[in-house]
């Protein structure tokens, strides 16, 4: 990775910039930056529905068998297939209540984790460990669910409390070992993860989270004070996690854009010896910044172990978000609602990608494709702004951090 | 323009290319499956014909109603080369017995988030029996054939859940015992290793059954045949790698960690998590043999392990699964109980020694034979692993 061309674009005010115009540009979606933003974005998710087009007829065996008599009429029951696929993806992200409720359900862990990685990023710092982090804070949200009697009104805000200190000390536990120690954040929190994964999967059948008389690595279910209210009701998965997500995304954005300690982190960001020289606590810097993250993990953790029925926890609850988080983070530019857009698609994808599984006999591997060729646009501007003759200064490359020595 | 011409000239080029090689790839595919499908014939003719199957599927084959099935995996994937493709091989079973419809659903999940959403589609899509695979889809199966009385459940390695779900078991240490006994029999170094996935029961279970087959080996020939990995009076010491990825470097540190301790013969518990084992065998260069699980590892593995197969332990979730189905369509659905595998039912058992014919001596495979005789009628028992809890 080099300097050259990430970093602030021109409308981002300094700490106490007084003008709220940008804001309300990017919420409603209609300034220029909001526009230059998602343009590589919308083009890359272009790029990669042609290319999972591709791949769909191309891995059309039936199709294939027909080629020799009839060619025509394979092709037009590859491009069929291609049809129905993508249409019932549509449908199934979009096309119904409980398809939408699906959507968000998904996304919400996945913006919680993607604001992780963002928050890292702008520090230049690559947080690997959003899925330790996950198992951490979900654990400690479990524990307060199970074993804390509470009415509802506490129940959930001490419970996501929790989640946020349980992840903050394992994000936090990375930082502080960076800054006392030089250790790099990249290879501890990968190594942490694995320390995560594996207590999580040996304190699952310990009787402090086992039902009793359980011999599989199963939780009991929670209280029902702590299970996250649905919001349409209990047939459709929907719960008040998608409004914590949502609310994290203003405070990130608060925190990065008009804070001194944002401030702080992004100068960081940019250059530590400069940000040390001017004075900043840098290891102390780190050590927030790290904390930060591993506490916005812990909440995508909260919402996995508080708001997924049947309200059982089994081993793997993180799941894919540690890692489809970074790829959420890049595809939003680490810009706190780059990753609410990014995570509503990733959330609609893997949604919709249900349904697609299903109605037309699609793998849900290509899904993961799908994800996969759309960082990979995003990642490659110049091949993107090849093909579409985009100019250089709309598709701009994507800031990620600022080195490996950093 | 020009430039967005030769883009679509290099796109249809590629794709004329690609229709070329796909066409002898097709033929390819057309090819393998055929002799898949024989293989496959020619296995359950093998199991299901030989063993317990002849008095029910041959005589009802004619009375089925099929009835729609849908089947979801655990996060493993139905790739996993465990139970959640044999469960899927089964539900196709009972297509080609014409139990189940043609095309059923199949949906893999890949996370715990995708269960309810999947058996929710299930549902939608009009499944008359929904087959969900493993403990962790236990707790949604509940709280959906609750509310779906009408549908009829399958769910595999674990108890029945109520009236309509009908729960696939098995007392597979009955048949890892006798494989303790075989591999006792053929070890040069005198030590044998087992270790698992993860410590649960459907896992634990074989380690347990052939750590004492070992221990009756050595009792009856009075011989001191060690086991690394599993001690029946210590079962929180089970040696398990924590993960079902073959690809973890844990799994392959495990298993070699057993091999510098001198064993010979390994069985692996856990989908996959014996082909690194299987690699470590070979590049070591150890006269050496792997112990299957599940379905018949001959042929449910790759090619290039085909040598290492002493003996597989076989649990029939692919025949308990189609069973299941069969009952649903034969109009006398298995609801409410637990279809439990054992050798006397035939849905646990050993299969051929294949590449060890050779290399087991008559005398030894005349004794396993007694042992699975003396197991079915209860002249060797022990205390055995109670399969069903929850």
């Amino acid at each position: 990775m080099t300097d050259q061309g990430t970093q602030s674009p021109p409308d981002e005010r300094p700490p106490n910039g007084r003008s709220f115009d940008g804001v309300m540009d990017r919420i409603a979606g209609i300034g220029e930056p909001i526009r230059r933003a998602l343009l590589l974005p919308t083009l890359a998710l272009v790029l990669a529905l042609v290319v999972g087009a591709f791949i769909i007829m191309v891995t059309d065996v039936d199709a294939w068998r027909r080629m020799g008599d009839e060619p025509l009429a394979a092709l037009g029951d590859m491009l069929d297939g291609v049809w129905v696929a993508y249409r019932e993806l549509f449908i199934g992200a979009f096309g119904s209540v409980r398809a939408l409720s699906e959507t968000l359900f998904t996304s919400t862990p996945l913006i919680l984790a993607g604001l992780a990685v963002a928050v890292g990023f702008r520090a230049g710092l690559f947080n690997i460990g959003a899925r330790g982090q996950i198992f951490v804070g979900g654990l400690f949200a479990l524990w307060v669910g199970l074993h804390v009697d509470l009415p509802a009104i506490l129940h959930i805000p001490v419970a996501v409390i929790a989640a946020m200190i349980g992840g903050g000390i394992w994000g936090g536990l990375a930082g502080l070992l960076k800054a006392r120690t030089g250790a790099h954040e990249v290879i501890t929190t990968i190594m942490l993860n694995f320390v995560a994964a594996f207590f999580t999967l040996w304190v699952l059948k310990t009787s402090v989270f086992q039902e009793e008389g359980s011999t599989i690595p199963k939780s009991a279910p929670i209280l029902e004070s702590a299970r996250l209210p649905t919001i349409f009701g209990s047939q459709y998965r929907i719960n008040i996690g998608i409004f914590i997500a949502i609310a994290a995304v203003f405070f990130v954005y608060w925190i990065l854009f008009r804070s001194t300690i944002g401030f702080e982190f992004r100068a960081a960001g940019f250059s530590p010896s400069a940000s040390l020289y001017a004075g900043m606590n840098v290891a102390f810097l780190y050590t927030a910044v790290m904390f930060l993250s591993g506490a916005l993990s812990g909440l995508a953790g909260a919402t996995q172990t508080l708001g997924l029925p049947p309200y059982t926890v089994t081993d793997n609850f993180a799941g894919n978000i540690g890692f489809d988080a970074i790829a959420l983070a890049l595809l939003g530019r680490s810009h706190p609602f780059g990753v609410l857009w990014s995570g509503l698609l990733f959330g609609a994808l893997i949604a919709g990608g249900r349904v697609m599984q299903a109605a037309a006999g699609v793998t849900v591997d290509l899904v993961i494709v799908m994800q996969s060729l759309i960082v990979i646009f995003i990642a490659a501007p110049e091949l993107v702004r090849a093909i579409f003759k985009v100019k250089a200064a709309e598709a701009e490359p994507t800031q990620v951090t600022t080195g490996w020595g950093a | 323009m020009k430039r967005q011409m030769r883009f679509f000239a290099i796109f249809a080029v590629f794709a004329l290319v690609l229709a070329a090689c796909g066409d002898g790839e097709g033929e390819a595919t057309t090819t393998t499956e055929g002799a898949e499908a024989t293989t496959t014939s020619e296995a359950m003719d093998d199991t299901t014909t030989s063993e317990a199957m002849d008095d029910t599927t041959t005589t009802e084959a004619m009375d089925f109603e099929a009835v729609k099935v849908c089947f979801v995996t655990d996060d493993a994937g139905v790739d996993d080369r465990s139970f959640n493709a044999s469960g899927w091989a089964g539900v196709q079973d009972a297509v080609a017995s014409g139990a189940a419809q043609p095309d059923p659903i199949l949906l893999e999940s890949a996370s715990a988030e995708d269960y309810q959403p999947h058996v929710e589609t299930c549902l939608a899509q009009g499944a008359e029996h929904i087959v969900t695979s493993g403990f962790k889809l236990a707790d949604t199966t509940a709280a959906f054939a609750e509310t779906n009385p009408d549908v009829q459940w399958t769910i595999i390695d674990f108890g029945s859940l109520g009236p309509n779900v009908t729960g696939l078991e098995y007392q597979t240490d009955e048949a890892a015992f006798a494989a303790g006994y075989l591999a006792a029999g053929v070890t040069q170094t005198g030590i044998v290793g087992t270790y698992g996935g993860v410590n649960i029961p459907t896992v634990s279970i074989f380690m347990d059954g052939f750590a004492r087959g070992v221990a009756h080996y050595n009792e009856v020939n009075g011989a001191s045949v060690q086991v690394l990995g599993w001690d029946p009076a210590d079962p929180d010491a089970g040696v398990m790698t924590g993960v079902f990825d073959p690809a973890d470097p844990i799994v392959t540190a495990t298993c070699e960690s057993m091999l510098d301790e001198g064993a010979d013969i390994m069985l692996p518990v856990g989908g996959a998590i014996n082909l690194p084992c299987g690699t470590a065998i070979q590049s070591r260069g150890i006269d050496g043999a792997l112990v299957g699980v599940d379905a018949d590892a001959v042929e449910a593995m790759p090619a290039e392990y085909m040598d290492l197969w002493l003996v597989t332990i076989e649990k029939g979730i692919q025949i308990q699964t189609q069973r299941s189905i069969e009952a649903h369509a034969a109009g006398e659905p298995s609801g409410g109980t637990s279809l439990v595998g054992n050798l006397e039912n035939g849905a646990v058992g050993l299969s051929e020694y294949h590449a060890w014919e050779d290399r087991v001596s008559d005398e030894l495979a005349a004794e396993v034979e007694q042992i699975l005789e003396d197991i079915k009628s209860g002249a060797i028992t022990w205390d055995k692993f109670v399969v069903g809890a929850g």
